[in-house]
């Protein structure tokens, strides 16, 4: 299941990768493109995420919550999931009770505890396209 | 720590308490009440008291400081509050308050904790000492209450919080860094070796930074349970295994020392990791149990695996593999063993050398 054949009909499905820390981005970044998916241009702020979100219509985004800038992650998720129906996974070194409800209504596709090794990764982004495969 | 610097203040309360109400009771046995009254006015606490009836008989200038109101005396009855709350914030009607439990019941209170609001909206969290009040025949003739105000104390516990949560921030950011540095160097990488060196160095970063995560979101300073541990080691291998492997853990109740944590990650990380490439050789689909028993003074840590079992050879001379298990093995002033059963299975036997 490495190749971009194993992803089956969502055959290279397009991401957003939401990190501010440019090594995460970028190994995060490659190893989902070798995972098989086509992976956009990253965005380092939620004002970044939402224009990208809006301009290329990606499938689904890997979203950090703690964003440089004003607002975070689950701020932009709130408003790209209101507006576009776009949904996330959200990567966050505190995935505490109160983090957790505040991303409730933007419908989160799962949670990357950070530190992540890169292969979880790529798991938990196919997990999230089959699931938004089977929910069709 | 937290819990230990509530309880260290609490005892320097207690001991000023104790103080303070020897000499509220040598005076009140003179029976000088302006006297005691003036002892009470110089009191840094906020000191009031009450007749049978739990209507406000005097109350010091540190009352109506703490409770932003002047309560009128022989008329306002159980608290000096305007408004009580209870520490998760539902409120407490002042009939319900502790003072007017000492006065149904007869017995004292030791800090209880309240929150005291003001007429303006301010709200501020306090321990309650109500103390029943006999006369010499030992009839009761009301109460007398001590509001301490505990939110400096309140306020550095928030801060305490703020930086442990923004110091393992950071931690973990850093090792998403490494993580990623090491991904990105091995995927630049043209020699398969290379590869997996990288790949391996990964995994054990992965391993530390599981073991610093337990360490960071457990309350007690020292020690960590063994099982929470070991249990984010094997959540992290199953990550990165996939589903070809189902790993089991069972674990015995064990507390053990901070310093046992990191080589007990890497331990079990390295024994998830050969058990997978060993264990799972040319097949599919695989099993790994995981079982930390106590034994004797120490504890024993085993993998096995339902695969086809391995001779370990050189491998244990490595700094590598099994090697590097060894060596934090005898760090932790234990060993490796590792017999056929009929997969592999390798065993640690280890003790807490940190252990005070």
């Amino acid at each position: 299941m490495t190749s971009a054949a194993a992803l089956g009909k969502a055959a290279r499905p397009r991401i957003l990768v939401v990190d501010d820390d440019y090594l995460v981005a970028t190994a995060t970044s490659g190893s989902l493109r070798d995972g098989g998916f086509e992976v956009l241009e990253t965005a380092a702020s939620a004002e970044e995420a939402i224009a990208l979100a809006r301009s290329e219509h990606p499938l689904l985004i890997l979203m950090d919550i703690r964003l440089a800038g004003g607002r975070d992650g689950i701020d932009a998720a709130l408003e790209i999931f209101r507006n576009l129906g776009i949904r996330c996974i959200f990567a966050t070194a505190h995935a505490d009770p109160v983090t957790r409800a505040r991303a409730e209504p933007a419908a989160p596709l799962g949670w990357l505890p950070k530190p992540y090794a890169m292969e979880a990764a790529v798991a938990v982004a196919r997990e999230a396209v089959a699931q938004l495969t089977e929910s069709g | 720590m937290v819990q230990r610097l509530e309880s260290a203040s609490r005892g320097e309360t207690a001991a000023r308490d104790a103080a303070a109400w020897s000499a509220v009771a040598r005076l009140s046995r003179l029976g000088r009440e302006s006297d005691l009254h003036q002892v009470l006015e110089a009191l840094p606490a906020a000191v009031y008291t009450t007749d049978t009836e739990g209507r406000i008989t005097f109350c010091n200038r540190a009352a109506v400081e703490l409770s932003g109101h002047t309560p009128t005396l022989g008329q306002d009855r159980w608290c000096v509050s305007w408004r009580l709350y209870r520490p998760d914030g539902t409120p407490l009607p002042h009939d319900q308050c502790p003072v007017a439990v000492t006065l149904k019941t007869g017995k004292p209170f030791r800090g209880v904790e309240l929150i005291v609001e003001r007429p303006d909206g301010a709200r501020c969290p306090v321990l309650a000492y109500p103390t029943p009040l006999h006369d010499a025949t030992g009839r009761l003739i009301g109460a007398v209450n001590i509001l301490a105000d505990i939110s400096e104390r309140r306020s550095a516990q928030m801060q305490q919080r703020a930086l442990v949560r923004e110091l393992s921030h950071r931690v973990k950011n850093n090792m998403q860094m490494l993580h990623a540095l090491l991904d990105m160097a091995r995927r630049e990488s043209r020699s398969e070796e290379a590869r997996l060196v990288l790949a391996d160095a990964g995994r054990r970063v992965g391993a530390i930074a599981a073991a610093q995560k337990v360490l960071y979101e457990t309350h007690t300073p020292t020690m960590f349970e063994a099982r929470d541990v070991l249990q984010a080691v094997c959540d992290n291998a199953q990550r990165s295994f996939g589903n070809r492997v189902e790993i089991a853990l069972s674990a015995a109740p064990a507390q053990l020392s901070n310093d046992t944590a990191t080589p007990l990650a890497l331990i079990l990380s390295e024994l998830l990791t050969n058990a997978l490439t060993h264990g799972l050789a040319g097949r599919e689909t695989g099993r790994i149990a995981v079982a930390l028993a106590r034994e004797g003074e120490g504890f024993c840590l085993q993998v096995e695996d339902d695969g086809p079992g391995f001779t370990p050879g050189n491998s244990l001379k490595n700094s590598s593999g099994l090697g590097l298990v060894g060596g934090l093995a005898h760090q932790l002033g234990g060993s490796l063993t590792v017999t056929r059963s009929p997969g592999a299975c390798c065993r640690i036997r280890f003790f807490d050398r940190h252990r005070a």
